[in-house]
Protein backbone atom coordinates (compact mmCIF):
# COMPACT_ATOMS: atom_id res chain seq x y z
CA UNK A 1 0.00 0.00 0.00
CA UNK A 2 1.49 3.56 -1.23
CA UNK A 3 1.34 6.58 1.08
CA UNK A 4 -1.55 8.07 -0.74
CA UNK A 5 -3.62 4.99 -0.28
CA UNK A 6 -2.63 4.95 3.46
CA UNK A 7 -3.72 8.84 3.86
CA UNK A 8 -7.14 8.03 1.94
CA UNK A 9 -7.79 5.03 4.18
CA UNK A 10 -6.85 7.46 7.18
CA UNK A 11 -8.75 9.81 6.36
CA UNK A 12 -11.46 7.80 5.70
CA UNK A 13 -11.82 5.91 9.14
CA UNK A 14 -11.65 9.65 11.05
CA UNK A 15 -14.30 10.37 8.93
CA UNK A 16 -16.39 7.32 10.07
CA UNK A 17 -15.45 7.87 13.88
CA UNK A 18 -16.67 11.76 13.46
CA UNK A 19 -19.78 10.73 12.34
CA UNK A 20 -20.25 8.35 14.82
CA UNK A 21 -21.73 9.32 18.07
CA UNK A 22 -19.63 9.97 21.26
CA UNK A 23 -20.25 8.34 23.73
CA UNK A 24 -21.00 10.89 26.84
CA UNK A 25 -18.00 11.32 29.10
CA UNK A 26 -17.99 10.43 32.92
CA UNK A 27 -17.30 13.12 35.46
CA UNK A 28 -13.93 11.10 36.83
CA UNK A 29 -12.27 11.49 33.62
CA UNK A 30 -13.18 15.10 33.25
CA UNK A 31 -9.65 16.14 34.44
CA UNK A 32 -8.02 13.88 32.02
CA UNK A 33 -6.01 15.01 29.28
CA UNK A 34 -8.10 15.51 26.01
CA UNK A 35 -6.62 13.99 22.96
CA UNK A 36 -4.27 15.72 20.69
CA UNK A 37 -5.77 18.09 18.33
CA UNK A 38 -6.28 16.87 14.82
CA UNK A 39 -4.02 18.65 13.71
CA UNK A 40 -1.26 17.83 15.94
CA UNK A 41 -1.61 14.21 14.45
CA UNK A 42 -0.94 15.39 11.11
CA UNK A 43 1.65 17.28 11.62
CA UNK A 44 3.43 14.21 13.05
CA UNK A 45 2.66 12.50 10.07
CA UNK A 46 4.66 14.67 8.19
CA UNK A 47 2.04 17.60 7.29
CA UNK A 48 3.91 19.60 5.17
CA UNK A 49 4.37 16.86 2.68
CA UNK A 50 0.71 16.58 1.93
CA UNK A 51 -1.08 17.32 -1.36
CA UNK A 52 -4.03 19.50 -1.73
CA UNK A 53 -7.01 17.82 -0.34
CA UNK A 54 -8.66 19.28 -3.22
CA UNK A 55 -6.71 16.61 -5.71
CA UNK A 56 -8.57 13.87 -4.36
CA UNK A 57 -11.44 12.15 -6.06
CA UNK A 58 -12.59 9.87 -3.42
CA UNK A 59 -15.84 11.10 -2.31
CA UNK A 60 -15.27 10.06 1.22
CA UNK A 61 -11.68 11.89 1.55
CA UNK A 62 -13.93 14.99 -0.01
CA UNK A 63 -16.29 14.59 2.45
CA UNK A 64 -13.28 13.84 5.04
CA UNK A 65 -11.41 17.16 3.93
CA UNK A 66 -14.30 19.40 4.33
CA UNK A 67 -14.43 18.15 7.81
CA UNK A 68 -10.59 18.18 8.35
CA UNK A 69 -9.38 21.39 10.36
CA UNK A 70 -6.86 23.74 8.86
CA UNK A 71 -3.35 22.24 9.03
CA UNK A 72 -1.85 24.53 11.44
CA UNK A 73 1.64 26.49 10.89
CA UNK A 74 4.17 23.52 10.50
CA UNK A 75 7.24 25.30 10.77
CA UNK A 76 6.27 26.35 14.33
CA UNK A 77 6.25 22.63 15.67
CA UNK A 78 9.44 21.77 14.15
CA UNK A 79 11.23 24.17 15.67
CA UNK A 80 11.02 23.56 19.01
CA UNK A 81 11.58 25.36 21.94
CA UNK A 82 14.00 28.51 21.87
CA UNK A 83 17.06 28.42 23.70
CA UNK A 84 16.38 31.29 26.94
CA UNK A 85 18.68 33.70 26.76
CA UNK A 86 21.10 34.83 29.42
CA UNK A 87 21.55 38.05 30.21
CA UNK A 88 25.34 39.05 29.86
CA UNK A 89 27.60 38.52 32.93
CA UNK A 90 28.49 42.04 34.82
CA UNK A 91 32.01 42.32 34.04
CA UNK A 92 32.97 42.05 37.43
CA UNK A 93 32.23 38.70 37.44
CA UNK A 94 34.12 38.16 34.09
CA UNK A 95 37.32 39.21 35.42
CA UNK A 96 37.10 37.72 38.92
CA UNK A 97 36.37 34.17 36.66
CA UNK A 98 39.53 35.04 34.56
CA UNK A 99 41.54 35.75 37.68
CA UNK A 100 41.24 32.80 40.03
CA UNK A 101 40.86 29.56 39.15
CA UNK A 102 37.87 27.19 40.58
CA UNK A 103 40.55 25.48 42.98
CA UNK A 104 42.93 28.06 44.04
CA UNK A 105 42.84 29.63 47.35
CA UNK A 106 42.81 33.73 47.27
CA UNK A 107 46.31 34.77 48.46
CA UNK A 108 46.45 36.16 51.45
CA UNK A 109 48.35 39.23 52.49
CA UNK A 110 50.60 37.43 55.07
CA UNK A 111 52.16 35.10 52.38
CA UNK A 112 54.99 36.41 50.50
CA UNK A 113 54.69 37.35 47.12
CA UNK A 114 55.75 34.12 44.54
CA UNK A 115 56.61 36.35 42.10
CA UNK A 116 58.71 38.65 43.93
CA UNK A 117 63.11 37.72 43.73
CA UNK A 118 64.66 36.21 46.18
CA UNK A 119 68.06 37.17 47.46
CA UNK A 120 70.98 35.02 46.97
CA UNK A 121 72.92 35.11 49.91
CA UNK A 122 76.37 34.16 49.36
CA UNK A 123 77.52 30.67 51.14
CA UNK A 124 79.86 31.33 54.07
CA UNK A 125 83.63 30.41 53.41
CA UNK A 126 85.13 27.82 54.91
CA UNK A 127 87.44 28.72 57.66
CA UNK A 128 90.77 27.41 57.40
CA UNK A 129 90.78 24.39 59.39
CA UNK A 130 87.82 23.01 57.69
CA UNK A 131 90.09 24.38 54.27
CA UNK A 132 93.03 22.20 55.95
CA UNK A 133 91.15 19.21 56.64
CA UNK A 134 89.85 19.19 52.81
CA UNK A 135 93.23 19.46 51.35
CA UNK A 136 94.25 16.68 53.43
CA UNK A 137 91.34 14.83 52.77
CA UNK A 138 92.54 14.65 48.86
CA UNK A 139 96.43 14.68 49.37
CA UNK A 140 96.27 10.89 48.84
CA UNK A 141 94.66 10.75 45.76
CA UNK A 142 97.44 13.47 44.12
CA UNK A 143 100.58 11.85 45.79
CA UNK A 144 99.27 8.86 43.44
CA UNK A 145 98.74 10.10 40.41
CA UNK A 146 102.12 11.45 39.70
CA UNK A 147 103.72 8.46 40.53
CA UNK A 148 101.55 6.82 37.83
CA UNK A 149 101.40 9.56 35.13
CA UNK A 150 104.58 11.74 35.62
CA UNK A 151 107.64 11.50 33.57
CA UNK A 152 110.45 11.31 36.11
CA UNK A 153 113.49 9.80 35.77
CA UNK A 154 112.54 6.86 36.62
CA UNK A 155 110.34 6.43 33.93
CA UNK A 156 113.18 7.19 31.98
CA UNK A 157 115.41 4.37 32.95
CA UNK A 158 112.33 1.87 31.86
CA UNK A 159 112.91 2.87 28.61
CA UNK A 160 113.57 -0.10 26.20
CA UNK A 161 117.61 0.00 25.89
CA UNK A 162 117.84 -3.87 27.15
CA UNK A 163 115.45 -4.12 24.52
CA UNK A 164 117.22 -2.87 21.78
CA UNK A 165 120.25 -5.36 22.57
CA UNK A 166 118.22 -7.87 23.04
CA UNK A 167 117.13 -7.31 19.51
CA UNK A 168 120.18 -6.84 18.34
CA UNK A 169 121.35 -10.26 19.56
CA UNK A 170 118.76 -11.95 17.09
CA UNK A 171 118.68 -9.77 14.41
CA UNK A 172 119.54 -11.81 11.14
CA UNK A 173 119.48 -9.16 8.66
CA UNK A 174 122.95 -7.69 9.64
CA UNK A 175 124.51 -10.82 9.01
CA UNK A 176 123.55 -10.56 5.53
CA UNK A 177 125.72 -8.91 2.97
CA UNK A 178 124.18 -5.93 1.14
CA UNK A 179 124.01 -7.60 -2.19
CA UNK A 180 121.80 -10.27 -1.16
CA UNK A 181 118.62 -7.87 -1.68
CA UNK A 182 117.10 -4.08 -1.86
CA UNK A 183 117.23 -3.79 2.02
CA UNK A 184 119.43 -6.94 3.65
CA UNK A 185 116.07 -8.06 5.41
CA UNK A 186 114.25 -11.64 5.35
CA UNK A 187 111.11 -10.22 4.65
CA UNK A 188 110.59 -9.14 1.40
CA UNK A 189 111.73 -9.84 -2.08
CA UNK A 190 113.82 -6.93 -4.42
CA UNK A 191 110.61 -7.69 -6.88
CA UNK A 192 107.65 -10.16 -7.41
CA UNK A 193 106.99 -11.08 -10.53
CA UNK A 194 103.07 -11.44 -10.88
CA UNK A 195 100.98 -11.90 -13.70
CA UNK A 196 100.01 -7.59 -15.27
CA UNK A 197 96.63 -8.34 -14.05
CA UNK A 198 93.92 -10.81 -14.06
CA UNK A 199 94.76 -13.98 -15.48
CA UNK A 200 91.77 -13.62 -17.92
CA UNK A 201 92.64 -9.53 -18.96
CA UNK A 202 96.61 -10.16 -18.65
CA UNK A 203 98.51 -6.85 -20.34
CA UNK A 204 101.78 -6.31 -21.03
CA UNK A 205 104.02 -4.52 -19.06
CA UNK A 206 106.85 -2.93 -19.79
CA UNK A 207 110.55 -4.49 -18.95
CA UNK A 208 111.31 -1.63 -17.40
CA UNK A 209 109.02 -2.38 -14.18
CA UNK A 210 110.60 -5.32 -13.03
CA UNK A 211 113.98 -3.32 -11.94
CA UNK A 212 114.16 -3.55 -8.23
CA UNK A 213 113.78 -0.27 -7.08
CA UNK A 214 116.29 0.26 -3.82
CA UNK A 215 118.99 -2.31 -4.85
CA UNK A 216 121.47 0.70 -5.76
CA UNK A 217 121.14 2.33 -2.35
CA UNK A 218 122.08 -1.05 -0.40
CA UNK A 219 124.56 -1.44 -3.29
CA UNK A 220 126.63 1.68 -2.74
CA UNK A 221 129.78 -0.01 -1.18
CA UNK A 222 129.77 -3.05 -3.31
CA UNK A 223 130.73 -3.22 -6.66
CA UNK A 224 127.98 -2.28 -9.71
CA UNK A 225 126.20 -5.18 -10.15
CA UNK A 226 124.78 -6.56 -13.15
CA UNK A 227 121.34 -5.36 -14.02
CA UNK A 228 118.45 -8.10 -13.80
CA UNK A 229 117.27 -9.63 -17.03
CA UNK A 230 114.39 -8.67 -18.66
CA UNK A 231 113.66 -12.62 -19.30
CA UNK A 232 112.23 -14.92 -18.04
CA UNK A 233 114.99 -16.89 -19.45
CA UNK A 234 117.64 -14.88 -18.33
CA UNK A 235 116.31 -14.22 -15.06
CA UNK A 236 116.40 -18.38 -14.55
CA UNK A 237 120.02 -18.70 -16.22
CA UNK A 238 120.77 -16.78 -13.11
CA UNK A 239 119.27 -18.23 -10.70
CA UNK A 240 120.29 -21.43 -11.81
CA UNK A 241 123.79 -20.85 -11.95
CA UNK A 242 124.40 -19.39 -8.10
CA UNK A 243 126.25 -22.24 -6.00
CA UNK A 244 126.91 -22.00 -2.46
CA UNK A 245 129.84 -19.56 -1.50
CA UNK B 1 108.07 -8.73 -29.04
CA UNK B 2 104.47 -9.35 -28.78
CA UNK B 3 103.45 -10.70 -25.57
CA UNK B 4 100.33 -13.16 -26.11
CA UNK B 5 97.77 -12.87 -23.64
CA UNK B 6 96.45 -16.02 -21.97
CA UNK B 7 92.99 -17.04 -23.14
CA UNK B 8 91.53 -19.60 -20.89
CA UNK B 9 88.53 -19.60 -23.11
CA UNK B 10 88.36 -23.89 -24.35
CA UNK B 11 91.45 -24.85 -22.48
CA UNK B 12 89.26 -27.93 -21.67
CA UNK B 13 87.28 -30.07 -24.31
CA UNK B 14 84.62 -31.91 -22.73
CA UNK B 15 83.96 -35.07 -25.04
CA UNK B 16 80.94 -35.93 -23.08
CA UNK B 17 80.18 -38.83 -25.94
CA UNK B 18 83.54 -40.21 -25.28
CA UNK B 19 83.42 -39.71 -21.73
CA UNK B 20 86.96 -37.49 -22.28
CA UNK B 21 88.35 -34.64 -21.23
CA UNK B 22 91.49 -32.98 -23.26
CA UNK B 23 93.63 -30.51 -22.67
CA UNK B 24 93.76 -27.89 -24.96
CA UNK B 25 97.31 -29.24 -26.15
CA UNK B 26 95.51 -32.32 -26.54
CA UNK B 27 96.40 -34.15 -23.08
CA UNK B 28 93.77 -36.31 -21.67
CA UNK B 29 93.33 -35.72 -17.91
CA UNK B 30 91.21 -37.12 -15.36
CA UNK B 31 89.40 -34.48 -12.77
CA UNK B 32 89.63 -36.60 -9.49
CA UNK B 33 88.42 -35.12 -6.16
CA UNK B 34 91.32 -33.75 -3.90
CA UNK B 35 90.48 -35.67 -1.03
CA UNK B 36 91.03 -38.50 -3.26
CA UNK B 37 94.12 -37.42 -5.34
CA UNK B 38 95.83 -36.37 -2.38
CA UNK B 39 96.12 -39.82 0.10
CA UNK B 40 97.18 -41.36 -3.85
CA UNK B 41 100.44 -39.18 -4.29
CA UNK B 42 101.14 -39.15 -0.84
CA UNK B 43 101.38 -42.92 -0.59
CA UNK B 44 104.22 -42.18 -3.89
CA UNK B 45 105.67 -39.27 -1.54
CA UNK B 46 106.09 -42.29 1.37
CA UNK B 47 108.02 -44.40 -0.60
CA UNK B 48 110.11 -41.74 -1.99
CA UNK B 49 109.00 -41.40 -5.58
CA UNK B 50 108.86 -38.07 -6.58
CA UNK B 51 108.48 -38.43 -10.29
CA UNK B 52 104.63 -38.43 -10.56
CA UNK B 53 104.39 -34.82 -9.41
CA UNK B 54 107.94 -33.94 -11.11
CA UNK B 55 106.28 -34.94 -14.48
CA UNK B 56 102.52 -33.52 -13.45
CA UNK B 57 104.68 -30.19 -12.87
CA UNK B 58 106.21 -30.79 -16.60
CA UNK B 59 102.93 -31.20 -18.05
CA UNK B 60 101.67 -27.60 -16.52
CA UNK B 61 104.84 -25.79 -18.13
CA UNK B 62 104.16 -27.66 -21.56
CA UNK B 63 100.27 -26.32 -21.48
CA UNK B 64 102.36 -22.78 -20.58
CA UNK B 65 104.71 -22.87 -23.15
CA UNK B 66 101.76 -24.43 -25.80
CA UNK B 67 99.99 -21.12 -24.65
CA UNK B 68 103.24 -18.72 -25.09
CA UNK B 69 103.85 -20.30 -28.70
CA UNK B 70 107.15 -21.48 -27.86
CA UNK B 71 110.27 -19.27 -26.90
CA UNK B 72 109.46 -19.04 -23.39
CA UNK B 73 112.76 -17.64 -22.86
CA UNK B 74 112.61 -14.59 -24.66
CA UNK B 75 109.08 -13.57 -23.05
CA UNK B 76 109.19 -10.84 -20.39
CA UNK B 77 108.60 -12.73 -16.76
CA UNK B 78 105.26 -11.21 -16.00
CA UNK B 79 103.76 -12.91 -19.13
CA UNK B 80 105.45 -15.92 -18.51
CA UNK B 81 104.17 -15.88 -14.86
CA UNK B 82 100.82 -14.94 -15.93
CA UNK B 83 99.98 -17.70 -18.46
CA UNK B 84 101.99 -20.53 -15.86
CA UNK B 85 99.68 -19.30 -12.91
CA UNK B 86 96.82 -19.53 -15.01
CA UNK B 87 97.51 -23.11 -15.96
CA UNK B 88 98.34 -24.02 -12.59
CA UNK B 89 94.85 -22.52 -11.33
CA UNK B 90 93.06 -24.14 -14.37
CA UNK B 91 94.24 -27.45 -13.44
CA UNK B 92 93.26 -26.85 -9.64
CA UNK B 93 96.37 -26.74 -7.75
CA UNK B 94 96.77 -22.94 -6.21
CA UNK B 95 97.86 -19.33 -7.05
CA UNK B 96 101.31 -19.53 -8.56
CA UNK B 97 103.83 -16.60 -8.03
CA UNK B 98 107.23 -15.39 -8.80
CA UNK B 99 109.92 -13.58 -6.62
CA UNK B 100 113.12 -12.34 -7.08
CA UNK B 101 115.53 -12.06 -3.75
CA UNK B 102 118.72 -10.66 -5.00
CA UNK B 103 119.61 -13.12 -8.23
CA UNK B 104 117.57 -16.06 -6.72
CA UNK B 105 113.86 -16.88 -7.82
CA UNK B 106 111.62 -17.86 -5.65
CA UNK B 107 108.15 -19.48 -6.26
CA UNK B 108 104.89 -19.04 -3.51
CA UNK B 109 102.20 -21.50 -4.52
CA UNK B 110 99.12 -20.12 -2.61
CA UNK B 111 96.24 -22.54 -1.81
CA UNK B 112 98.01 -25.52 -3.04
CA UNK B 113 96.45 -29.00 -2.74
CA UNK B 114 97.01 -30.10 1.14
CA UNK B 115 100.36 -31.94 -0.19
CA UNK B 116 104.03 -32.07 1.46
CA UNK B 117 105.84 -29.17 1.30
CA UNK B 118 108.52 -31.43 -0.75
CA UNK B 119 105.86 -32.82 -3.54
CA UNK B 120 105.15 -29.28 -4.28
CA UNK B 121 108.51 -28.80 -5.07
CA UNK B 122 109.07 -31.19 -6.81
CA UNK B 123 105.83 -30.62 -8.80
CA UNK B 124 107.25 -26.69 -9.77
CA UNK B 125 111.27 -28.46 -10.37
CA UNK B 126 109.00 -30.35 -13.07
CA UNK B 127 107.03 -27.30 -14.01
CA UNK B 128 110.46 -24.95 -14.17
CA UNK B 129 112.09 -27.65 -15.92
CA UNK B 130 109.49 -27.75 -18.45
CA UNK B 131 110.15 -23.80 -19.23
CA UNK B 132 113.58 -24.31 -19.72
CA UNK B 133 115.30 -24.03 -16.64
CA UNK B 134 117.41 -27.35 -16.94
CA UNK B 135 117.92 -29.09 -13.38
CA UNK B 136 115.84 -26.70 -11.69
CA UNK B 137 114.96 -27.54 -8.32
CA UNK B 138 112.52 -25.83 -5.85
CA UNK B 139 113.52 -26.05 -2.23
CA UNK B 140 110.88 -25.68 0.16
CA UNK B 141 111.87 -22.98 3.21
CA UNK B 142 109.55 -22.63 6.41
CA UNK B 143 107.79 -19.46 5.26
CA UNK B 144 106.04 -21.30 2.84
CA UNK B 145 108.57 -20.37 -0.53
CA UNK B 146 110.25 -22.31 -2.54
CA UNK B 147 113.77 -21.48 -3.76
CA UNK B 148 114.58 -22.29 -7.41
CA UNK B 149 118.38 -23.32 -7.60
CA UNK B 150 119.92 -25.52 -9.16
CA UNK B 151 120.20 -28.98 -8.67
CA UNK B 152 123.88 -29.25 -7.70
CA UNK B 153 123.01 -26.61 -5.13
CA UNK B 154 119.99 -28.04 -4.04
CA UNK B 155 121.09 -30.17 -1.11
CA UNK B 156 122.78 -27.48 0.41
CA UNK B 157 120.02 -25.23 -0.15
CA UNK B 158 117.78 -27.53 1.64
CA UNK B 159 120.35 -28.19 4.23
CA UNK B 160 119.55 -24.31 5.16
CA UNK B 161 115.79 -24.10 4.89
CA UNK B 162 115.95 -26.96 7.25
CA UNK B 163 117.48 -24.91 9.57
CA UNK B 164 115.03 -22.25 9.63
CA UNK B 165 117.07 -19.83 7.03
CA UNK B 166 114.85 -17.79 5.04
CA UNK B 167 115.26 -16.70 1.43
CA UNK B 168 116.88 -13.67 1.99
CA UNK B 169 119.84 -15.36 3.79
CA UNK B 170 119.83 -18.18 1.03
CA UNK B 171 120.14 -15.91 -1.52
CA UNK B 172 123.04 -14.17 0.26
CA UNK B 173 125.01 -16.97 0.79
CA UNK B 174 124.63 -18.26 -3.15
CA UNK B 175 126.94 -16.39 -5.97
CA UNK B 176 127.01 -17.33 -9.03
CA UNK B 177 129.53 -19.93 -9.94
CA UNK B 178 132.93 -19.47 -9.98
CA UNK B 179 133.12 -16.80 -7.54
CA UNK B 180 134.22 -17.34 -4.06
CA UNK B 181 133.15 -15.37 -0.86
Amino acid sequence: MTDVGRLEALLARVAVNRAKPRPPRVASSAAAPEPAPLADVFVTLDAPALPDASEFESPALHAAASETPALGPAHETLHGIPAPTLPPAPPSMMVASIATPLDATPLTASEPDLFEPVPLEPMPLASEPEAAAARAAEEPLLSVLPAAFDDTDEQDELTPAADFDEFDEHEEPLAVPFDAGPSGTDGAPAAVFDAPAAPLAAAPVSPGAISPPSEPLARIAAPLPEPAPTTFGGLLRRTLALRPR
Amino acid sequence: MDEPRFDPGGFWEFHLSGGAVRSRAGRRVVVLPEDIAAPLLRLALAQGDTRMLAQLGAALGAEAAETLGGDVGARSPETVVGHVKSVVALFGLGRLSLERWGDALVVTLDGAPPLPADALGALLGGLLEALGGDAARCVPTQDGRFVVVHAEAAEAVRAWAAEGVGPGVIAARLAPAGVAS
